[in-house]
């Protein structure tokens, strides 16, 4: 079929010569697209975070990538909490990472919720590296936004990820001002099987949470649950303020986020309670 | 197969057109009589994975065409320096060169379709039609003529595609492209979706009609 050598020298040259020319090209292209991609997700964070205090896909769509962002900065205040729910400060935070041998002018770029973020998995990173137990040692620091268009705080809202059927899905769940009812839920990065359990996406199925109350008629943290078919149906009448519309076929993936979204509100809760009263 | 074995035996004597009948020929033959999906049931996976609806089946369509015909032009141009031992090795190089490439402009330039499809445009790589059409053509003929093989059969995929999207979109959520078709009032009288559509084996259904419509216009039987 050729005319060139067929030599086993030829045929070594040849295998170098390609991976070179692919690898090349791809790391060309990566570099040159990494940034607008880091671009395309911190703005799909940004619209889930909008989504979930009650912004429409409709408006959402109308609106141009810097305008949402500036949405975030001007209505949006971010507070990070210790584990004992006091605000963190940023500098403890950048002096710790400075001296990991970060350089400061890639932390004074950072937001407040990345920068909690590189902390968070940096101090796992190294508590395992010296051979402890990483979750002694996860300094627990949590976000918390605050949404306060025009001065006024409208509602908060606390970003809730961990396990679905296929992967980790992540998302924000918004509260009114009475830091129980639901103002909003989104979902924005998850694997879930299409079709089935990546309806949680749908608006029918995160309007189901709108209105719902985190706590029973005692106060206690009860979190929200999906129910297996329709909720009239299904749950006793007592719980209803409780519970939503299960999706059919993805019964895994609803106890997943049932799972978390109430490890993640329980972490909140007791600084809830003080913001409560 | 036959029409690149066919094509590969004449194509030395044949002076090069553009457009004449043969390559007219290639084009035209994976559309329909020789579809990569419905008569050489190839790239079954993708077929069934992307089609719950519409929107996605077009960008995957879109997708593959590029890889396909990028694969067989490239391979075409090097297929007198490829050596044989490694050929297949250096075809697969190739095409997921290629592949990776399509899923980071996807990713830059329409990040929610990316999303998507996730894992799907990756899975390219293994979508059978690209390596068979490589193998089978583009190591034998001229750059055009593979290039022409490209189109012509991801064309032929993407209409199969189309219509088991098209299909389940519609029966599944009754919808197209997202817009809602079937009007409310038929709702209200009664009419529900085919939950079944949205799932694999809707998908199976569809195409298995499609396959049988196929199969008995263009007259080909199993031996």
């Amino acid at each position: 079929m050729s005319q060139a050598k067929q030599g086993a020298a030829y045929t070594y040259m040849f295998a170098m010569g390609l991976c070179l020319v692919c690898s090349i090209g791809l790391s060309l292209a990566y570099t040159y697209l990494k940034p607008i991609q880091a671009d395309n997700v911190r703005l799909d964070i940004v619209q889930n975070l909008l989504t979930s205090v009650g912004y429409t896909q409709d408006q959402l769509t109308k609106m141009a990538p810097d305008e949402v962002l500036g949405v975030f900065e001007k209505d949006f205040q971010v507070q990070i909490l210790n584990k004992d729910n006091k605000e963190a400060q940023r500098d403890f935070m950048e002096s710790e990472l400075l001296g990991l041998g970060y350089p400061q002018e890639t932390l004074t770029g950072m937001d407040k919720g990345s920068l909690m973020n590189l902390f968070n998995t940096k101090v796992r990173l190294l508590a395992r590296k010296a051979g402890k137990k990483p979750d002694d040692y996860d300094p627990g620091y949590k976000a918390l936004y605050i949404y306060q268009p025009g001065g006024k705080v409208e509602a908060y809202v606390i970003p809730i990820m961990g396990n679905g059927l296929w992967d980790i899905i992540k998302g924000y769940i918004a509260l009114d001002l009475d830091l129980n009812t639901v103002k909003g839920i989104s979902f924005y990065e998850h694997a879930e099987t299409p079709g089935l359990g990546a309806r949680i996406t749908e608006d029918w199925f995160k309007q189901n949470y709108v209105g719902k109350h985190i706590l029973d008629n005692g106060g206690d943290l009860i979190s929200i649950t999906i129910a297996k078919g329709k909720v009239v149906e299904t749950v006793p009448d007592r719980l209803h303020d409780h519970y939503v519309d299960g999706i059919s076929g993805a019964t895994l993936t609803g106890k997943g986020i049932n799972d978390f979204l109430k490890s993640d509100l329980s972490k909140y809760e007791p600084y809830f309670k003080t913001l409560r009263n | 197969m036959s029409v690149a074995e066919a094509t590969a035996g004449t194509q030395a004597k044949q002076p090069t057109e553009l457009f004449g009948k043969k390559e007219r020929k290639i084009v035209k033959d994976p559309l329909w009589d020789n579809n990569p999906i419905t008569l050489q049931v190839l790239g079954i996976c993708s077929a069934l994975a992307v089609t719950t609806s519409l929107k996605p089946t077009l960008v995957m369509c879109i997708a593959l065409t590029a890889v396909l015909c990028g694969s067989n032009v490239i391979i075409s141009i090097m297929r007198n320096f490829i050596p044989n031992k490694i050929r297949i090795i250096v075809m697969l190089s190739v095409i997921s060169s290629l592949v990776i490439l399509v899923d980071q402009l996807l990713k830059a330039f329409s990040y929610g379709m990316s999303k998507e499809l996730s894992v799907f445009v990756s899975l390219i790589i293994t979508n059978c039609i690209v390596m068979g059409r490589a193998e089978a053509f583009a190591m034998a003929n001229k750059p055009w003529a593979s290039f022409l093989d490209g189109l012509g059969n991801s064309l032929g995929y993407s209409i199969i595609l189309i219509m088991v999207g098209f299909g389940r979109e519609l029966l599944g959520s009754g919808k197209l492209l997202g817009f809602q078709v079937i009007p409310e009032a038929l709702y209200q009288m009664g009419y529900v979706d085919v939950g079944l559509m949205i799932t694999p084996p809707g998908a199976f259904i569809l195409l298995g009609f499609i396959i049988w419509i196929q199969r008995t216009s263009s007259k080909h039987f199993e031996d």
